[in-house]
């Protein structure tokens, strides 16, 4: 085939029907194998390339996919479809937001994650916390499990997504996708397709909570202690065994002032499910309808689409409408133009999360199996007679009367869209202008209740509003060349400019100590606040790229992009970055009809630079607040006075460019007439001068500087697999592999730090990088060891603590994978997705509160004592060494195996559990998993003859039907903090996820 | 060749239009680049109530037993359990929120306003004070030169911390008789309302107080501690009006920090102590029901050492735990008491004796609003040269102490009341400092080495030690 013809279907726009990676092979049968070769895919600045052309990996998801896994997120429904793609949801509550890194971090604490890009047109895809300028913590530990913003994208528009996972795409878009690029192509019309057609389809799902974790129901409320308990005559008995030194027995008995279940064992009939009878099934509804009209210069596609769903947590929901209109026309020979425009509202009513008084899994986990939480006198069971809260323990709100009393709702207004324009000059040269815009407005309100805990230090009520504001303005004009030098070489250039202007404000309205109870206005609060904050950045840039192809089998293609940014303080303004990829199709040398149907090699080299957050060239003076932690601390106003201190983080004039530098080899091997696929590639990637939010020591005055500094890498592989078992007329049976393994190794931090906090987190844990490990360790105390790797028990029987804090985990999996199956049997279409997480620790801070407080399942075995294995010093006195914290005497002591026998109580509160002298270090578990991620059967009914109908589809899917895992808390599929946050792996009274099935059934005209 | 022309303008023209697209947008529009002395002296005074009204407060009343952590995270501390990473909140508030912006206080005050930079200097040495009394050597002089970009500072002895905080201190008398100041401290200055000479006051005070603090090292500390009394009540700390306390207000940022904690937000975390409860009923004190309400009988009674007991035990009463209680950072008793160990020191019997009787007298009369009764006054304030013991000054003023840190450093140097330790303690003995902060071992390249969870019992500071 020559080169012109190829071009062809692209200047047509053809819409790509075809997938490019065997791991989609979901439907069978729709392309030739031939026409795999060919194929096209979108590449950054909606470029459409041979596949066969790129140097470097790429990955395609068709829209159906998307749809298929019945995600209304499009980020988490490319969970487990993209290989190395790592996907984490932060919980199952409608809305929840979903991370996704590709290649692993690259940065220490920056953002992490790819650029999203629709059409063309990057959108903003963050996720943001409400947060009072005042509030001293890290938002992401608690409030609610809000939206990451592209999931105002409904994936029924989507066509399909191309993901490019290097830095490749950074020539292109800039610094934003220096972490890779999810680019999002949707819907169009298409010339010479059908002149009138449409798609209705109607979903259902029903969800529930698919894992908690275990807990007692034997014994209630109260302080015991010592393992001991009450008999049914009401004795106290001793277990048997010695009791533990130094124990004494306390008051038991129930105990509205203590938040354990050490107490008596609770009578039969008399305890109580409480989050069995909290959670609900909950119902969703989708429903799209497309309408696409061609003719014969012009073509559109109209969509609207709405879906509602319910939580399982009582009073929340997520719910989205989106209208989309896209247009293409011809209007002169030379000249076409298209749009695309989409109406956006989403939001919905949130549940409370996380370390929060007022968390649902919080009050709702801790709760003692013998208090009822809808047992209260007051009519609605969550309430006393006189209307005020009914609690188990003073400060833990009633999960009920959170979800009913302390609504936290966001209303998003969005509009993306973009118009462009094509001019072929002539035959070799074109031109392409397009801009676009991304535009939202996100208002926020949450209520607490007069009588609630969560606004920390205000029982009185609060009505906050927040509102969110965000603009895009993005143009680039391309000039494209393509020229035949001679038979065997044609060379494309591309010289191209990109402006980009982004202004984001958030406004947060406060108003504490209600005078009405349930009225919500800012008027009935007798104490307001007000804080607000905004910010531009702009970028500038021009880029060129020059590709030369030889014989349709060996490509080259070099780029270079200058880039200027408005954050630079006066040492930079402007930096470049190269890059350099080739791809020879191997299988062009060898004889057709052989073993191997395609093959092709490619080689990339590609740099990045990224330029610095914004005013981070100067330090400020602000508001300051101080706390230890513990109380919302003292902040201003204060007593009608003003006050202003400088601000902790140093601003830095002296701000260079970030640097990512990528290599790539890669394979893409088709073989037995491409009825077996694979695409191998091999990575390693290394960010240099890295823009961090350098930690300091309080001494210095400050608790940050804004440096380039510290160098990491992550190597990896990636690999997708396909093979067609079966193919015949009556039966296709196709398994489609992804795999992903990537390695993070921090090099180097800053001289003399091997250590630093990336995040403020817990005052018991934190999300590190450390020299050595791998980015977003665990940091926590930890348990002494001996030099062998036992522990070193005390005196009391309990493991010692280390004098100093160190790395208790790594929050990113060894690898992970996922293996579909497809069958097709005469129309009927059967699927099955399996996803595996290998590795990757969780701190399970919910496990270890409940260890404590006696509830989880195995801390109803109180009658017996533990001995916790490890060594114990009978004579000498240890030293520490000072910054590993181990021993440095061992051989002038004396070990002996610890035979001290512990109570119940002490095992579960202490050494599981959180209690006194307890380690972080017991509270971190493998969050290893297989899962049945889908499940799913369809089958389409061709209405053949039928003028009104052309076929209907119907489908069910089960989601999440199945998991295996040891994590002892929700489904490890979880994060605290959400997308917003480059902490991993916290796991502290999350929301649950979720066990859906749903009906699909589509009808097409 | 026409055409590359062509290309190369256009070129020069996005380099320069690029340029200018992306100019402007470099200074934020959120936060200011500088403020005014009194924006900054009331954070520095916020900063302090902070260290001295929060956790360091809560925390050693607990080791000294006043209080008792019976749940959560207060049973660790209760416990001794306080490894590095729990304390950089306290360490950040001293020395990013206080020291640093009271240095930037003088700063920015400059000569013109003598008495701004006098309260930076005391609020300084205040500063300082806690620290050190924590943490023992700390860094100083090489601190606070972050801008300059020196992220490491050496570690200074506690000796010499001391040392220079006499100094400051005498720098601050100087600068507050100064009588010219271009600005008048204020409203700003939430403690003394921009009085200079208050603040004279409360910097013999501060001398005082550390004259005292080195008993264990200074054979004449009396001499010199009795000389600042002396100064502090000639410059006006003749009665608790002049008290400097940590003032509260009634919205949410503005509690007191204790109400904060045990009423608010970590309610049932902290009760009442066995050992002061104790102390006080078997005196009949009247200051009991201003201490700590009652519990469901109706009496007084404190969670036993370890005990976890959280049934009928009282709570924080009114007088320490409401949103605008004061909570003490150097008073008119305190310097009596310090008079009184002082003059027994000095083989004044005679005048300890009425230091202490005084002292008793002030500090009912101010938490009660009314006189002491007679009886309590015949058995505990009527002490005579023949009576007085450094053990009845010690624990009477560990009673009027409740809520500050000062009976913590009392207790170390002194020994008085006895304390058993808590049965829950992973140490052998009560703790004696804190841990070295974690930002430090991780980012102070000058950091002396760690001194841990396991250390506090051992590790004690230069003045706690002969």
């Amino acid at each position: 085939m020559k080169l012109k013809e190829l071009l062809k279907p692209l200047a047509a726009a053809a819409v790509l029907t075809s997938s490019v990676a065997a791991v989609n092979a979901q439907t069978a049968g729709s392309s030739t194998d031939t026409g795999r070769v060919e194929e096209v895919v979108v590449t950054a600045l909606g470029i459409k390339k041979q596949q066969r052309a790129l140097g470097y990996a790429v990955q395609s998801v068709k829209g159906k996919e998307l749809v298929g896994s019945g995600e209304q997120n499009v980020v988490q429904a490319l969970s487990s479809k993209v290989a190395g793609a790592l996907v984490t949801s932060s919980s199952g509550t409608p809305g929840a937001s979903s991370r996704i890194l590709l290649r692993g971090a690259a940065t220490f604490t920056g953002n992490n994650q790819p650029l999203f890009v629709v059409d063309g047109v990057p959108i903003d895809n963050s996720t943001d916390q409400s947060t009072a300028g005042d509030y001293p913590f890290n938002s992401n530990l608690q409030g609610v499990n809000n939206s990451n913003r592209a999931v105002d994208i409904n994936p029924d528009d989507i066509e399909n997504i191309t993901v490019l996972k290097g830095p490749a795409a950074a020539s292109l878009y800039g610094v934003r996708g220096a972490n890779g690029a999810i680019i999002i192509t949707t819907k169009r019309g298409q010339k010479g397709g059908k002149r009138f057609s449409a798609e209705f389809s109607s979903t259902m799902d029903w969800s529930k909570v698919n894992k908690l974790p275990e807990r007692q129901f034997v014994y209630g409320q109260g302080l015991g202690g010592g393992g001991q308990r009450i008999d049914s005559a009401g004795v106290r008995k001793n277990f048997t065994g010695t009791i533990p030194a130094g124990w004494t027995l306390v008051d038991a008995g129930t105990s509205a002032t203590t938040p354990n279940s050490w107490g008596p064992k609770i009578a039969d009939g008399k305890s109580f499910d409480n989050a069995g009878n909290f959670f609900k099934t909950a119902m969703s509804m989708t429903n799209n309808l497309g309408v696409t009209v061609n003719g014969d210069n012009t073509s559109a596609r109209f969509s609207v689409g709405n879906t509602q769903q319910d939580g399982i947590v009582p009073n929340t929901s997520f719910k989205r409408t989106t209208i989309r209109v896209n247009t293409d026309s011809r209007v002169t020979d030379k000249l076409s133009v298209g749009s695309s425009v989409n109406l956006i509202n989403s939001g919905g009513t949130r549940a409370q999360n996380g370390s929060n008084l007022s968390g649902v899994m919080l009050g709702l986990m801790r709760a003692p199996a013998d208090f009822n939480l809808a047992g209260g006198a007051g009519a609605d069971g969550y309430t006393n007679s006189d209307g005020t809260q009914y609690q188990y323990f003073p400060i833990y709100d009633n999960p009920y009367w959170t979800v009913y009393r302390n609504p936290f709702t966001d209303d998003v207004n969005r509009i993306i869209g973009n118009l462009n324009a094509q001019y072929k000059a002539n035959d070799w040269l074109s031109i392409n202008y397009r801009v676009g815009t991304d535009q939202y407005t996100d208002s926020r309100q949450q209520i607490f209740a007069v009588g609630s805990w969560q606004p920390d230090n205000s029982p009185g009520g609060e009505i906050s509003q927040n509102v969110l504001r965000y603009k895009e303005i993005y143009s680039d004009l391309v000039l494209n060349a393509n020229r035949k030098v001679n038979e065997d070489l044609s060379v494309n250039m591309t010289l191209g400019n990109n402006l980009n202007t982004r202004t984001s404000s958030d406004q947060y309205l406060r108003g504490r100590d209600l005078a009405v109870p349930n009225f919500y206005n800012l008027s009935n609060a007798s104490n307001l606040y007000a804080s607000q904050g905004s910010g531009t950045i702009k970028n500038a840039a021009i880029f060129g790229s020059a590709e030369f192809s030889f014989k349709n089998f060996l490509y080259l293609n070099a780029s270079g992009r200058n880039e200027w940014a408005s954050t630079f303080g006066n040492k930079k303004s402007s930096f470049f970055y190269p890059s350099l990829s080739g791809s020879v199709v191997f299988s062009e040398l060898m004889e057709k009809g052989g073993l191997i149907s395609f093959g092709k090699m490619r080689v990339a080299y590609a740099q990045a630079g990224i330029n610095p957050p914004a005013y981070a060239t100067r330090t400020y003076y602000g508001q300051p607040l101080f706390t230890d932690g513990f109380t919302g601390g003292l902040g201003f106003p204060y007593l009608g006075q003003n006050g202003f201190g400088q601000s902790n983080g140093l601003g830095n004039q002296g701000l260079m460019p970030e640097r990512r530098t990528s290599k790539e080899i890669g394979f893409d091997v088709r073989m037995f007439d491409s009825r077996l696929t694979i695409d191998l590639t091999l990575y390693e990637q290394k960010s240099t001068d890295l823009l961090v939010s350098m930690p300091l020591a309080a001494s210095s005055g400050y608790s940050s500087v804004r440096q380039n500094s510290g160098t990491m890498t992550n190597k990896g592989i990636e690999l997708m697999l396909g093979v067609t078992a079966i193919k015949n007329k009556n039966l296709t049976w196709e398994i489609a592999g992804n795999f992903g393994l990537n390695r993070n190794e921090v090099l180097s931090l800053a001289p003399g730090v091997d250590e630093i906090n990336i995040e403020a987190a817990f005052s018991s844990i934190g999300s590190y990088a450390i020299v050595g490990q791998s980015y977003g360790s665990m940091y926590g105390s930890r348990v002494l060891r001996h030099s062998d790797g036992s522990m070193i028990i005390g005196a009391n029987g309990l493991p010692v603590l280390n004098n100093t804090r160190g790395n208790i985990g790594n929050p990113y999996p060894d690898w992970i994978g996922a293996l579909r199956n497809t069958l097709n049997v005469k129309g009927l279409n059967i699927t099955a997705l399996i996803d595996v997480r290998k590795g990757g620790d969780i701190w399970c801070g919910t496990y270890a509160r409940l260890s404590q407080y006696g509830i989880t399942a195995p801390a109803a075995d109180r009658s017996e004592t533990y001995t916790i294995e490890g060594k114990r010093i009978t004579s000498g006195t240890p030293k520490y060494d000072s910054k590993t914290g181990l021993i440095t005497n061992e051989g002038e002591l004396t070990f002996a195996e610890n035979t001290r026998q512990i109570s119940a109580f002490n095992y579960y509160r202490s050494y599981l559990g959180d209690g006194p002298g307890s380690s972080a270090e017991m509270a971190v578990y493998d969050g290893s998993w297989v899962r049945l991620r889908e499940l799913g059967v369809s089958y389409r009914i061709n209405m053949k003859g039928n003028k009104n109908l052309s076929y209907i589809d119907l489908g069910v899917v089960g989601r999440n039907l199945w998991l295996s895992t040891k994590y002892p808390g929700v489904d490890p599929e979880t994060s605290l903090t959400g997308a917003s946050s480059n902490i991993g792996g916290f796991d502290y009274f999350n929301n649950p996820g979720l066990k859906s099935f749903m009906f699909n059934i589509k009808l097409g005209i | 060749m026409k055409k590359l022309f062509a290309i190369l303008l256009g070129t020069a023209v996005l380099f320069t239009s690029c340029k200018k697209w992306v100019s402007g947008h470099e200074v934020s529009p959120n936060a200011p680049g500088e403020a005014n002395p009194a924006l900054l002296n009331s954070a520095c005074q916020l900063a302090i109530f902070a260290t001295y009204g929060g956790s360091l407060s809560r925390t050693t009343s607990m080791w000294t037993q006043h209080s008792e952590g019976v749940s959560n995270q207060s049973l660790d501390q209760g416990a001794y359990i306080i490894d590095e990473g729990d304390v950089e909140n306290e360490w950040g508030v001293i020395y990013q929120g206080g020291l640093k912006n009271m240095r930037l206080l003088e700063k920015t005050a400059g000569d013109g306003n003598p008495a701004y930079q006098g309260m930076a200097k005391v609020m300084t040495a205040m500063m300082l004070g806690a620290a050190t009394d924590m943490w023992g050597d700390i860094p100083w002089t090489e601190a606070l030169d972050g801008e300059a970009g020196n992220y490491s500072a050496k570690y200074d002895s506690q000796e010499s911390i001391i040392a220079a905080m006499q100094t400051m201190l005498d720098d601050a008398v100087v600068l507050l008789d100064k009588p010219d100041n271009a600005l008048a401290p204020g409203s700003d200055d939430f403690i003394y309302g921009g009085d200079a000479g208050k603040w004279k006051a409360l910097a013999y005070a501060i001398k005082a107080r550390y004259a005292m603090r080195i008993s264990n090292r200074d054979a004449n500390w009396h001499t010199k501690a009795l000389d600042y009394v002396a100064k502090a009540k000639a410059a006006g700390f003749t009665s608790s009006a002049a008290d400097a306390n940590c003032i509260f207000g009634t919205n949410a940022n503005e509690y007191n920090q204790w109400y904060a904690f045990t009423q608010v937000e970590r309610t049932g975390y902290m009760l009442a102590g066995a050992k002061l409860v104790d102390i006080m009923n078997s005196i009949n004190d009247p200051r009991i029901g201003f201490y700590f309400t009652t519990n469901d009988s109706g009496q007084y009674k404190g969670a036993a050492l370890g005990s976890q007991a959280v049934k009928n035990i009282s709570d924080f009463g009114s007088y320490f735990a409401s949103q605008k209680s004061v909570t003490p950072l150097a008073t008119y008793v305190e310097l009596l008491f310090i008079e009184a160990e002082a003059q027994f020191a000095a083989g004044n019997k005679a005048a300890a004796a009425t230091a202490h009787n005084d002292a008793i007298k002030a500090h009912v009369g101010l938490v009660t609003g009314s006189a002491a009764p007679a009886a309590y006054v015949s058995s505990q304030a009527s002490e005579t040269a023949g009576s007085i013991t450094l053990d009845k000054i010690l624990t009477h003023k560990y009673v009027s102490g409740f809520s500050m840190i000062e009976p913590y450093n009392d207790w170390r140097r002194t020994g008085v009341p006895s304390l058993s330790p808590s049965p829950l303690a992973l140490i052998t003995g009560i703790a004696r400092r804190y841990p070295y902060s974690l930002d430090e071992r991780l980012y102070n390249t000058k950091f002396p080495g760690a001194i841990g969870v396991n250390d506090l019992a051992d590790k004690k500071v230069w003045w706690d030690s002969k």
